[in-house]
Formats: structure tokens, sequence, C-alpha cells
């Protein structure tokens, strides 16, 4: 190995990393203040990318649909538990945000998709398609069992990817997709080419991150995140509705999922299964971390994503089992730190 | 003024199976600072946090003549009810100031600036530390955010849990004070305290409370003469001398 | 009909029936179902026990059933074994994976353990894929059957026995471990093990024990497999199975060993039933079946969280309760210090956490067969002291002793051993076991069975003396009647009481008690106070932290008191009582 393929090798493992990070950031983001360790976020990021490629190719996304049935279904729960009360009002308001503004989108959608629309259209598009999803599968997920332990959150997590993994399937089928890039053509910096999806990549990663840190730091709302996930108690106390920051915490997490999923799609092929691996990798990187920390968890990220390249060079049949194994010494390691904090919480 | 600040109606509350309040009963009159004193796990805390929606409870809550046992926390918060909970439940690792904002969260905007000022003029000692984060304020710096964080959301009826818990009894001296001055300004107060001396010598009214049921009632001076809150509460359990006062 | 046979009666019939099935002229296929349906069977249940037992969550199960199965695939294979043969080895390989993996894992707090267990899950199966040897994703195939006297195990009605048979010993040898020493500080493990450490239990040893254990019967459950299915490959091994395991398991119900077969026979089936019908519906092949799958896990946790397994354990008789044999030689007593013979000793101790000083150079002593009384304002460093002493925390500074031994620092478990015994501030028991169990506890560190004894009942001897001791102290305590109720069905200061009860089973040598009357009625505070003074009388030594000073006064022989982390005061009540500084600590008004 020369000097140039170890660049080259860097410069690709640095910008998987950088979405590795997006996700890691938005796991870290849900589970701190909702407690729910957010596995099916990888599937937003199959779901960005197919519903992309579906723009692209003239056909009415999959998710459209998924998006009214998902948004009926909630409502109905949510009247059904009393979520929302059985007022005209509120039984209205709730119509027109679960049932009518999905089935807008729907039209929307099925009205735009055949004339194939310019990339950044469909982009926004599939924005609005899948960052409704998120609090939708809060509420009809996870909220009734808001107090339940973050195991029994965890298993129910893992449920959700099993349930939306299978809707891919049924949605966008077997098949993997590739879509145009952002940015088309290699630009050199320096001694080397970077293709122009990939400085999206890293320019969108970038705003991203300065933009969450903005919104935690200078907002109230964003306080009132933070303030939940270091201490729900005292967040309710000052009446900060801890239904309403996990709603905004897995909106987050849908927009970051499908985001993320629109870059990496010209990157790699990308099936209705895809993002459960990718997600997963954030996740390493936020246990790496300590589901708590961001800026340690970007690091991470960064690092997982060199680790992956070098180890595709290297032993490319073994890459998967050397980037998940790499989780085993780190939870030693966050063991005997785990250890320490129970001491001193007694 | 006619409706009472708060009323509680045969309130029962537990954790699982075990009820720690029984039945219990109370009025605040409007304006007012109401006393419940008692042994650790008499149920005191546990009866703040029902009448709060902290956990779950049967029996009537009634704030200002409009029931509220339906409604949950945030909206309690919302009706002018805060609560000053035993362990304070600060955001430790945010600055004093943002600890303050946040109390002011279902206000917003101008209800900031304005709490802030009224906050920091009855807490000097916040202001000076307003950048600093909560978690490495001292416990009597973290008593007084707690409860300018509580004022910050204008409350009606302020519930205060064990606000002395821990703290020297020159602090304590002055977090008293600061209670009176509260109730100047307007404000109910309904306290719950171990050092049943201090609670009783500010308190308008006192309700005693022994294993989750109300065992006694009273203005709180004539409590104070009451032999039997002399022997329980107020002696060093009988087997001192009495205390000078 | 007698209420004690019916169980049994209940047991034989559904054996002999199920032992009929395949006899019936049921399609080939039905049978080959119920084969599917006994591998799975042997995976849940070990993940009944890991789960809703130990508390501990794995998604990656499968990954010890591939294990196993590529073991005994690359013996027979590759070398010609026997499929019987290679039992031991595919025990082998899993324990060793599982030991391995456990020893990082099973100390990880809550989530952790789960997100590690799918990360193994994900490397083990890509390594099965990517190895040569193991022929990569078209794995191995051409296996042997099981044969016996010549006769090869092909069909599935033949091979029906084989695999129900082991089901039978995995749910007989669960069952066994559960009611056992072993199992009772497995099921102590739940609420976090912080009361099973104080008696002794090496908790980190019982979750592995546990661990290594379900592992064990995935590897059984892949050693049929490879056998009965005669190929392997990677899929089945995969995350996606790990996390239909989990569904059986939480589907079943937690802690009940039945509810893993019932999870395991309702998850198959039904599989089966979706795998048919929704390509049908939808038009395309794909595994479809993980979205009902998902739906019902989330389901399952929303609204029954216990799993569907007690809603049918309803329905049956129910179990008989644990029998006492009054007849049972007592267990061992230690020898007790003699009166007055100086037991504990603390020097210095102090704790600091970060800037806060919590116990700052505390210094008193403990004489045998004293009542000490540890008291203060809330936040004086009680609490804290008193976790010093028992080995939850460890100390910044100073000594403490224990019949001349320094025990600062120990873990609580090993300061178990010295006689030392403790009862909770907020409660800590098992509320779904009964009384007697939750006493037996304290009686860990008197019996030794262990875990291969206690599956063979080699155990029962010293289980009905140990059995007996746990009665005895609740008969002392005057909770007999309660015996065989489950704990959290007892009010508050009972359950206090059964605290001490369990303590006393240690047969201590000094008890330590952290607000033993809080919560007590009148009555039971004097019964309380009797049943302390007797204790003394029969030389057991008592430290107590109390708020109860009518209480503290009349009992105890020596106080000591705290402020702000500092001694203030130390003497008889009646001196203390007197103290000055004292008074102002707890006095302290306002004005």
């Amino acid at each position: 190995m020369n000097a140039a393929i170890a660049l080259f090798l860097m410069q690709d493992g640095v910008i998987n990393g950088a979405i590795y990070a997006l996700l890691g950031v938005t796991l870290v983001l849900v589970f701190t203040v909702t407690r729910v360790i957010f596995v099916p976020q990888g599937e937003f990021v199959a779901w960005g990318a197919l519903t992309l490629a579906a723009f692209e190719a003239g056909t009415t996304p999959g998710t459209a649909w998924l998006l009214l049935a998902l948004g009926v279904v909630t409502a109905i729960a949510d009247v059904l538990r009393g979520e929302i009360a059985r007022t005209p009002q509120a039984l209205l308001r709730a119509g027109l945000r679960d049932v009518v503004l999905p089935a807008l989108l729907v039209g929307l959608a099925v009205w735009i998709a055949p004339q194939k629309p310019p990339l950044w259209i469909a982009g926004l598009l599939t924005l609005a398609l899948i960052v409704p999803m998120g609090p939708l599968v809060y509420r009809l997920a996870f909220a009734p069992m808001a107090d339940a332990s973050v195991l029994a959150l965890f298993i129910a997590a893992i449920g959700v990817h099993f349930t939306l993994t299978g809707l891919g399937l049924v949605f966008f089928g077997a098949e993997g997709f590739r879509t145009t890039p952002f940015i088309a053509g290699v630009f050199p910096i320096g001694p080397l080419p970077f293709k122009g999806q990939s400085l999206v990549v890293l320019a969108v990663t970038a705003i991203l991150l300065v933009g969450l840190w903005l919104f935690f730091e200078r907002t109230l709302l964003g306080k009132a995140l933070r303030a939940t996930a270091v201490n729900r108690l005292g967040a309710r106390l000052v009446g900060i509705p801890t239904l309403l920051t996990g709603r905004i915490a897995f909106a987050l997490a849908s927009a970051i999922g499908a985001l993320s999923g629109m870059l990496v799609g010209s990157l790699t092929t990308i099936a209705y299964d895809s993002g459960f691996l990718i997600g997963l990798k954030g996740f390493v990187a936020a246990i790496a971390a300590g589901l708590a920390s961001y800026p340690l968890t970007v690091a991470a990220a960064i690092a997982v994503g060199i680790l992956e390249s070098f180890s595709a060079f290297f032993a490319s049949a073994f890459k998967e089992v050397i980037v998940f194994a790499l989780i085993i010494p780190l939870l030693v390691w966050r063991s005997l730190a785990a250890r320490h904090t129970d001491e001193e919480e007694e | 003024m006619s409706a009472p600040m708060l009323r509680v109606e045969n309130l029962s509350a537990g954790y699982g199976k075990v009820e720690a309040v029984r039945n219990a009963s109370l009025a605040l009159p409007q304006g007012s600072i109401v006393t419940v004193i008692g042994a650790n796990g008499a149920g005191k805390t546990t009866l703040l946090n029902a009448v709060m929606g902290v956990i779950p409870s049967r029996g009537d809550v009634v704030l200002e003549g409009t029931p509220v046992s339906a409604l949950g926390i945030e909206a309690r918060v919302g009706r002018g009810l805060c609560l000053v909970p035993e362990k304070r439940e600060l955001f430790g690792t945010m600055s004093v100031e943002d600890n303050l904002r946040l109390g002011a969260y279902r206000l917003g905007g101008g209800a900031i600036a304005s709490g802030l000022e009224e906050v920091f003029g009855r807490f000097p000692r916040l202001k000076e530390r307003r950048a600093q984060l909560a978690g490495t304020l001292s416990g009597g710096e973290r008593q007084m955010l707690a409860m300018g964080r509580a004022l910050m959301a204008k409350p009606r009826l302020l519930m205060l849990d064990e606000p002395s818990l821990g703290l020297a009894p020159r602090i304590v001296k002055d977090i008293f004070d600061i209670i009176v001055g509260l109730k100047a300004s307007g404000v109910s107060i309904l306290l719950v305290e171990q050092n049943a001396r201090a609670a009783l010598q500010v308190a308008d009214h006192a309700y005693v409370m022994e294993l989750g049921e109300i065992t006694l009632q009273g203005p709180a001076a004539e409590l104070s003469a009451d032999p039997r809150i002399i022997e329980s509460y107020l002696g060093f359990g009988g087997h001192a001398a009495a205390p000078a006062s | 009909m007698n209420a004690l046979l019916a169980r049994p009666l209940l047991a034989a019939i559904v054996l002999i029936g199920f032992g009929a099935i395949p006899l019936l002229p049921l399609p080939d296929f039905w049978i080959t179902l119920w084969c599917y349906i006994g591998l799975s069977s042997l995976v849940a249940i070990g993940l009944v026990l890991l789960t809703g037992v130990g508390g501990m969550t794995s998604f990656g199960q499968a990954a010890f059933v591939g294990i196993g199965a590529y073991t005994s695939a690359v013996l027979t294979t590759r070398y010609g074994l026997s499929p019987w043969l290679t039992l031991p080895a595919c025990l082998l390989t899993t324990g060793i994976t599982a030991t391995l993996l456990g020893l990082v894992t099973v100390r990880l707090s809550g989530h952790f353990l789960p997100l590690g267990t799918i990360a193994w899950g994900i490397s083990i199966f890509y390594l099965f894929g990517n190895i040569e040897w193991l022929g990569r994703y078209d794995g191995l195939s051409g296996l042997p059957p099981f044969s016996i006297a010549g006769h090869a195990l092909i069909d599935s009605r033949s091979v029906f026995y084989v695999i129900w048979l082991v089901v039978l010993v995995a749910v007989v040898l669960s069952e066994n471990l559960l009611d056992s020493r072993t199992g009772r500080a497995i099921r102590a493990l739940r609420g976090g093990g912080q009361a099973a450490e104080s008696f002794g239990v090496a908790t980190h040893r019982a979750k592995l024990v546990v661990f290594v254990y379900a592992a064990l019967l995935a590897g059984v459950s892949g050693w049929l497999y490879a056998h009965v299915q005669r190929a392997v490959s990677p899929s089945p091994f995969g995350v996606n199975a790990g996390i239909e395991y989990l569904l059986m398991a939480v589907l079943g119900g937690s802690g009940h060993v039945l509810g893993g077969v019932f999870g395991a026979t309702v998850v198959t089936i039904l599989k089966d039933h979706l795998q048919s019908l929704l390509p049908k519906l939808i038009g395309s092949d794909g595994n479809f079946e993980t979205i009902v799958f998902g739906i019902l896990m989330v389901g399952i946790l929303q609204f029954a969280r216990q799993g569907l397994w007690p809603m049918v354990l309803r329905l049956l008789p129910a179990p008989p309760p644990v029998k006492v044999d009054t007849s049972a030689e007592p267990l061992p007593r230690r020898p007790l210090p003699e009166a007055g013979a100086p037991l504990l000793a603390v020097d210095k101790a102090r704790m600091q956490f970060g800037g806060l000083v919590a116990v700052n150079d505390v210094s008193f002593a403990l004489k045998a067969g004293e009542i000490v009384g540890l008291i203060g304002p809330n936040g004086a460093g009680k609490s804290t002291t008193f976790n010093l002493l028992t080995g939850v925390l460890r100390p910044t500074a100073g000594s403490i002793k224990f019949l001349g031994q320094q025990v600062a620092g120990l873990p609580a478990r090993l300061i178990a051993g010295q006689g030392v015994a403790r009862t909770f501030q907020h409660v800590k028991l098992v509320g779904t076991m009964s009384v007697i169990e939750n006493v037996a506890i304290g009686a860990h560190l008197r019996g030794r069975a262990g875990v291969i004894a206690s599956m063979l009942r080699f155990d029962r001897a010293e289980e009905k003396r140990i059995l007996r001791e746990a009665a005895a102290q609740l008969e002392r305590v005057g909770l007999r009647e309660h015996l065989h109720k489950p704990a959290s069905s007892l009010a508050l200061g009972q359950q206090r009481v059964v605290e001490i009860a369990r303590a006393l089973c240690l047969d201590p040598a000094m008890l330590l008690l952290d607000e033993p009357a809080a919560g007590l009625r009148f009555g039971e505070k004097q019964q309380l106070a009797a049943l302390l003074s007797q204790l003394r009388a029969e030389g057991v030594s008592i430290l107590l932290v109390e708020h109860d000073m009518d209480f503290v006064m009349k009992l105890t022989d020596h106080l000591v008191v705290l402020d702000f982390g500092q001694k203030i005061a130390e003497g008889t009540p009646a001196a203390v009582s007197k103290n000055p500084a004292v008074l102002e600590a707890y006095l302290g008004g306002v004005t």
C-alpha cells in the first residue's frame, strides 16, 4: 500500500464516517430525550435513498402510501387510547394533521413523480414524506410505554425495526437502487480527486452538526430537549411536555435519517434492508461515546468509517466482522467506566 | 375570594401496591402558608407528588375551584401549581440561567426577562452564579435555584418539599425568610417539612401526617402548643428537657 | 379431584398425548413443524432463563445455535465422526464462546448487553459466511442423520422423539435449577442484585452461569438442527433469527420455563402460516412475516408485558407451595464473640464524592452484644456511613475493622461472609418470589450446592435444611402465616420484617438495620423492639440507623450522632439527649 492509496482510503473513510456521525448523533439525541435506543433509524436512511430513487425513475414512492397509512392508524390508536380528546375540535385538528396533510402529500407525490422533478424538488418532497413518519412512529409505538424500562423500549425498537424492514420490502421490493449525485463530477483538491457528492456529504454534515449545536445552545425549545434529557422529572415539573419533546426528537431522527439516505444513495447501492447495517455503524460510534457525548460520537464515527475503509482494503470479506467485533473491546472499556459511575451514584 | 386555593379530598396514592397516603383531605386558603409535618416515611412527599400529578392517585384535587385530577403535570403547571421537589431535580449539566429560563418554558418571551429580574432580585447569589453549571452549586444554592426556577413559572400555589433538607442552620433561616417574603407577595404556599419547629413558626395552619393519614390539624400556633406535637416533633423524643426557645 | 394430584396428572396426560402425535395420521408436514418447534423451544427456554429470570436480554442466541450446528457439521463431514459423539464438542465450543463473550458483557448495564449481542450476532454471521473452510454462504451439506442401531432417523416421525426428549430433559433441568440455592440467586438478579450481593451471592458469576447455560441450550439446538436438516448455512443463524427467538421468549412470558416452549410454538406456527399467506396477499416473495412479528413484539410490550403464558397458567391448577420439613437437621451456627469483646472499630472513615465530603473522618466502635444507634438529621451522612460498613461504597480513607479484620473496601458479599447481615432502607425483596424463598436467600452462604447438583437434584438434603432455617426465622419474627405468599403482597411494614428474617438467616454476628421501624405501627414497633432485645440477649450485636427517637432511646446501649458528615456526639442515650450540640442540630429553629 502506498501513500496515495492510504489517502484515498482515509477520504473514503471520513466520508462514510460523516454519515455515521450524523446517525450516531441522532441516536444519542433520541436516546437521551426519550430513552429509546432507536434501531429503526436505519430504515429511514434506506427509505430516504429509495424514495429519491423512485422520483428519479418517475414512479410514486411507496413511502407516500405508507405515510398515509401510518397517519390513519396513529390517529385511530390515539383516539382509542384517549390521547386525542373526543371533542369535535380536537378530532378535526388531528384529522387535518394525521390524515388530510399526508393525503395531500400523497397527491403531490402522485402528480409530480411522472414529471421526473428536478433533484432538489425530489429531495424536498422525500423529506416531506419521511420526516412526519418519525413522530408518527413515536406516537404509535413508544409514547404509550414512555415509562417502561430502557430495556423494554429497546426491545420495542427492535420490533419496530422488524416491522419497518418488512414494510420496506413490500413498498420497494428487494432490488437495490442508486441515485444520481447532487453534484456530479470529480474535483481535484490537493493530491486527491474528490467526488462532487463526497463534498456535498461533508458540507451537509458540517452544516447539520452546526445547526444542531445552535438549536440546542441557542433556542428555548432546544434547551427544553436538553433539559428533558438531563432530568425528565425536572423537565415535567417546569411544564415541558415530554410527549412533545419526544416527537421533536423523533422528527429530527427521521429527518437526519432521510437526509443521510439521500446523501449515500449515490455513493453506494441501497436496498430496503441496507439501512440496518449503516445505522448500526452509527450505533458503534454512539456506544463508544457512552450514548452521551456528541463530540465524542462524531470522533468515534469518523474512526469507524476509516477503520471500515481500511478493513475493506485489507480483508474485504471480513469488513463487517471487524467493524462489529470492535464493539466488544469498546464494551469492555464502557463496562469499566460504567462500574465507576455506578459507585458514585450510590 | 370564595374558593380556597387548594382543596384535597380523600386522596389516596402510593407506589405499586403499597398505599403511602390514605384518604388525606386538606384545604389551603388563598395567600396562606399551610404546612404538613410528620416523621420520615409518613407519606408527605407522596402527598405532594400526588397533588402535582407526578404519581397517580384516587380522590379529588381542586385548584381554585377547578378539579385538576384528570390533568397531567404540564397542565397543572399551566394552572399555576408548582412543586419544588425534595431532590430539587435541577438540570445539572446546564447553567443556572438556563435552568431559570426553562422555568418559564410555558410563558416564554417577555416573561423570561422579567422573571429573571425578579428571581435575581430575590436571590442575588444566583445572579453571581448565573453562568455556572447547576450541578456545581452548593446545597443551599441548589435549593435557591430550585425555588427560583419554580418562581419563573409565576406560580399561584408553590409546594415546597423539605426546603431545609441538608442545609446549615444559617441557610435554613435565609430560605424561611424567603418563604415568608413570597407569602407577602401573594403566593400561596404548601410546605412539607421535617423541621417542624421552623415550619410551624412560618405557617398559618398545619396538618400532621402519620403512617399515610392526616391525624391532627389546626392553626399553627395552637399545634405548637399541643403537648402531643411537642412530645413527637418538637422535643427530643420526649427525653430532653424542654429546649430553650 | 385432589388438588395435589391435579398437576402431575395433567402433566402425564399432556406428555402421553404429545408422544402420540407422530403416531397419528397427520401429514408429515405437521410433524416436521413440531420438530422445528422443539428446536426453537430449546433456545427459547434458555432465553426465558436469561431474560425473564436473570434480567439480561440477548438478540444473539442464533449465533450460539450456529456455533453448535457448524461444530457438528465440520466434525461429521470432515472427520467422519458419528453425530452422537459430537455433542460434547458442540457443548465445548458453544460454552467457550459464551464464557468469553459473557465475561465481557454480563457486567454491562441493562441496554448495553443487548446492543452487544446484536453486534456479535452480526459478526458471527459474517464470519460463517466468509470462511472458506465453512463453505462460505453456501455452508456445508451432506451431513449424516442421527441413527440408532444402524437405523437412520431420517423421517420426521422418528427424529421427533429425539428432539422432544431433549426438550423434556431441558425443561426438567431448568425447573430444577430455578428451584434451588443457585436458582434463587439467579432469580434475585432481576431487582439489580444488590440485595443478593449483600448475602454473599457473587452476582456476576450468577449472571455468567445463566448466560452460559442459555448458550449451551442454544448449542444443543444447533447440534440437533444440523442433523435434522442435514445441511448448515449462515442464514438461519443471523440477527433476524436472534430477534425471532427473543420474540418467542417475550411472547411466552418472563420467568416461566414452559412459557418458552409456548412462545416457540406460537411463533413457529404463526411464521409458517404467514409465510404461505402474506406473499399471496402482497403478490411477491419475501420474509413479510417480520411485519407481523414486529407489531406483535410492540403489542406484547404495550399490553401484556408479562407475556401470554401467565394467562394460560391461570387456567391450570396452582403449583403446590414449597414444602418445609421441620424435622430436617438445623444448619450449623457460627460461634459468636463473647459479650463485650470488640466487634466493629471504625477509625476516621471518610467518603468524598468529588468536592462533597459526605462522611468526614468518623470514628466509633461497637462491642459484641450491644445495640448501637446511628442518628442524625436528614442528610447527615448516616446512609453513606452505612454503605461504607456494608461494602456498597469504598471509603476514600480510613479503616473499618470487623473482629480485628480490615473490611474497608471489601465487596459486599465478602463482608457478608464475615457474618455481617443487613436490611435496606428501601425494601429490596423480589416481589414475585414467595416470602420464604426471599428469606432463604439469606442462607445462601450456609449452603454449597452448585449448578450441576441443583439440576440433578443432589441438593435436596441441603435444600431442606435451608428452607427449615428460613421458616424458623420467619416464625421467630412472627410471619409464620405469610410463608408462601408473594413478597409483594405484604404491607410495607411486614416487608421490612421479612428483610430482618432474611438477615437472620445469614446467622449474623452483627446485624445492620437501616430504619427498621419506618412504616411500622405502634404495636409492631414494640414487637420489633422486643425481638431486637432478644437477639441482643442471644449475643447478636446490632447497629441501627433510625429516625424514631423514642424507639432508639429505649432500645440502644450507645448512640453515635452525625451532622453534616461529622460525628458531633456519642454516648449513652441519656447523655446524648442533653448534649447541647445535638440539641442544636436537631432543634435549630429559624428565629
